[in-house]
């Protein structure tokens, strides 16, 4: 369980996941903290199905992470607090800009500088060894999926917000 | 076979745990995902790490697999549920112990019909998924509970309520 090696893919999932801490200790307060877990989870649990499908399993096994095809500690670290304070993060500049989101084109641009950005991140990622593209998968299929997810992010975002309000 | 039993316990489970997700629905669906997440990673620990579980699925137990693993959380909220409900200790633990049986009952029919492929059935597995799902699901609740009613607190004393 433990890493083969404290090396660079190790340092990155704690300098993403002080990042994280860091970006929501600055900004406000918007949402509350069943919202943000709630959508922090559900980040995870998505992360954890893409992994189940993609990765980790038999037939497909496009990418591996970390040191070794086993689950090990840092796979818990980065699905557990880096991805639930990445999908914290999401709902709070989600409901920042709420007020913005009214027509489809502000959505569409606002989507899109988050799958940028996903994908910068993962590129960065790749580079520091956290994932082991295997077989032909790449960036632009990191891509193609982060624009099917994230409308579904967005999608259950909302449900979430509309949900706290009701709560 | 494979995909219907999957497919109509899944059915059965989301009917019974619709008025769960209707009365608590933030709760519910903070347990479910936290849930979901530890089955999945336990399943995962069981087959890559310590391979008491086989992992080369065809691709018919792979999808029943997938269902088994959104299926098992509403289980367990469900036993969640009942728990809550048991007013004394005594009947909390028959809650248990029954909920003991019925898992026993749905991992062997896994098993049985090979969705959870392992190298010959043992109480180990029931055990150790069971006890671990429990232990995961009472903390995540209590958890719940007290982040709440820490909240709460502080809601009254800043006076915005």
């Amino acid at each position: 369980m433990l890493p083969e090696k404290f090396d660079e893919n190790e340092i990155f999932t704690l300098a993403a996941l002080a990042g994280l801490m860091l970006a929501l200790y600055l900004l406000p307060k918007a949402v509350s903290w069943k919202a943000g877990l709630a959508n922090g989870l559900f980040f995870t649990a998505m992360a954890c199905f893409a992994d189940e499908v993609l990765s980790a399993m038999h037939p497909l096994n496009l990418y591996n992470t970390f040191d070794s095809p086993d689950l090990e500690l840092f796979d818990f670290i980065i699905y557990l607090p880096v991805f639930t304070l990445y999908g914290y993060l999401f709902i709070t500049v989600q409901r920042f800009f709420r007020a913005r989101l009214r027509s489809v084109r502000n959505v569409f641009f606002y989507l899109l500088a988050w799958i940028v950005f996903t994908c910068l991140m993962e590129t960065i990622a790749v580079k520091f060894g956290v994932f082991h593209y295997l077989k032909e998968w790449n960036n632009f299929h990191s891509l193609v999926a982060y624009c099917f997810i994230f409308p579904i992010f967005y999608a259950y975002a909302n449900w979430i917000l509309k949900m706290e309000v009701t709560d | 076979m494979v995909l219907l039993f999957s497919l109509l316990a899944g059915a059965g489970l989301a009917y019974l745990s619709r008025t769960l997700f209707e009365a608590e629905k933030m709760k519910s669906l903070l347990l479910y995902l936290w849930l979901y997440f530890w089955t999945i990673n336990f399943l995962r620990i069981l087959e890559m790490n310590l391979h008491f579980v086989h992992d080369h699925h065809t691709t018919m137990f792979y999808i029943s697999r997938l269902l088994v693993l959104f299926e098992v959380p509403l289980l367990f909220l469900l036993y969640l549920h009942v728990f809550h409900l048991s007013r004394t200790s005594g009947r909390k633990t028959l809650t248990v112990a029954c909920f003991f049986l019925v898992f026993t009952g749905y991992v062997a029919i896994l098993d049985f019909l090979q969705i959870l492929y392992t190298y010959g059935w043992s109480w180990r597995y029931v055990l150790a998924f069971f006890f671990t799902d429990l232990a995961v699901l009472h903390v995540g609740d209590a958890l719940y509970r007290w982040l709440d009613r820490k909240k709460e607190v502080h809601r009254h004393a800043s006076g915005k309520i």
